[in-house]
């Protein structure tokens, strides 16, 4: 560009800022600020918060969709004639049958999927497969699986509902380990209420 | 320097920042990621030929789909187990080249990658590799079997690497394209077998 030009656009900057009042910079200055965070990134879309969802309605967490259908507690866990939880005193389990299938195109890990709710005192036991009361680690993508997932709760903390939690999930680059997984939100997730049936 | 030159000269400073600064952001949208800089060393290996890396050797000679697999050794015979989607069953000898080694595998069938069943602890093989010594087994996999519609899924391969992360190491990848066997029965796996 000749230095005419740059002076000439010079002069003509400076003729529309001199014109400007103070509050009109203010904005100027945040729209540039605003400008250059938007090149870098720092306009992504953010969701934040908690949502809701029901029985036997799909719910999307990103890697997941999930259907929960029931909860029940019984005194031990049986497949067939196998004991998986055997009764203890003061201790009971409460069962949740929910359908998950795996959306993304690597493997997912189902320990922790679904989150127990102002239940301190619960353990979780393991996610098992309703069909035959086999223990499942993780879900291969594009398989749907009807699962139970089993947690320990003392007698007294045995509620007529129970509300469980699933976080939203992003898929992203690992920052610690090597590669890209889903990785659970800090603010987003979705809850969901259920009656418990109590055997 | 005059008070005109010097505005001129800032004027010059602003119009070679603003290029540079959309430069910088474009660059930093492109940058490569960690997956990229750190990406395994892919070796490429053939159906029914030795596939050799730094620390392993795997040569696949059987693969095949099937809705149900049973797992069988002289001390047990449990029943049939159901995929949820399909099993494919892929057959293969196992060697460490020079020390002892765990091994990690994944199938990636067309966009998707599958870890080995957790269903068949006793029938599958192990993750433990020893040089001078070849296992003989099977890994498992629960696969869609919509992804195998004509005309195939592509890529089919198996994965496979020393330790538990493949960054900046030879990892193996066998194409399996075109030798996959559909079954209608089952499918029996037996407790790998070593041999010296």
């Amino acid at each position: 560009m000749a230095p005419h030009r740059i002076a000439a656009l010079g002069r003509w900057l400076r003729g529309e800022l001199k014109r400007l009042k103070l509050r009109h910079l203010r904005s100027v200055a945040a729209g540039l600020i605003l400008a250059v965070a938007g090149l870098f990134g720092g306009l992504d879309t953010v969701e934040s918060g908690r949502t809701v969802f029901a029985a036997d309605e799909p719910h999307s967490d990103g890697q997941y969709t999930l259907t929960v259908a029931r909860a029940t507690v019984v005194d031990e866990l049986r497949a067939g004639r196998r004991t998986i939880a055997p009764a203890q005193p003061g201790l009971r389990y409460l069962g949740v049958v929910s359908t998950v299938r795996n959306d993304g195109t690597i493997p997912g890990r189902l320990y922790g999927e679904l989150r127990l709710v102002d239940q301190p005192r619960s353990a979780p036991v393991g996610v098992f497969r309703l069909a035959d009361g086999s223990p499942i680690t993780q879900l291969g993508p594009g398989l749907e699986e009807t699962l139970v997932f089993v947690w320990r709760i003392p007698d007294s903390a045995i509620r007529p509902e129970v509300t469980l939690r699933v976080a939203r999930k992003r898929f992203t680059e690992l920052l610690v380990t090597y590669g890209k997984n889903w990785v659970d939100s800090p603010t987003d997730y979705a809850e969901i209420t259920l009656p418990v049936t109590i055997t | 320097m005059s008070a005109p030159a010097r505005r001129a000269q800032r004027g010059l400073t602003a119009l070679w920042a603003a290029p540079i600064l959309v430069a910088a952001a474009l660059l930093w949208q492109h940058l490569p990621d960690s997956t990229d800089v750190y990406a395994p060393f892919d070796v490429p290996g053939r159906f029914g030929a030795a596939a050799s890396g730094r620390s392993l050797t795997v040569t696949v000679d059987d693969v095949r789909l099937a809705p149900t697999v049973q797992g069988s050794a002289r001390w047990s015979m449990p029943p049939p187990v159901a995929a949820g989607g399909r099993w494919v069953v892929v057959r293969a000898s196992v060697s460490a080249t020079r020390q002892t080694v765990r091994s990690s595998v994944q199938l990636r069938v067309g966009p998707n990658t599958y870890q080995p069943s957790d269903r068949f602890p006793a029938y599958t093989l192990g993750d433990r590799v020893d040089p001078g010594i070849t296992q003989h087994g099977s890994w498992v996999f629960d696969v869609p079997p919509g992804l195998f519609d004509p005309p195939g899924a592509d890529p089919f391969e198996l994965l496979v690497w020393p330790g538990l992360d493949e960054r900046l190491d030879d990892r193996l990848v066998i194409n399996l394209r075109g030798h996959l066997e559909s079954e209608s029965a089952t499918v029996t796996v037996f407790a790998p077998e070593v041999s010296g």
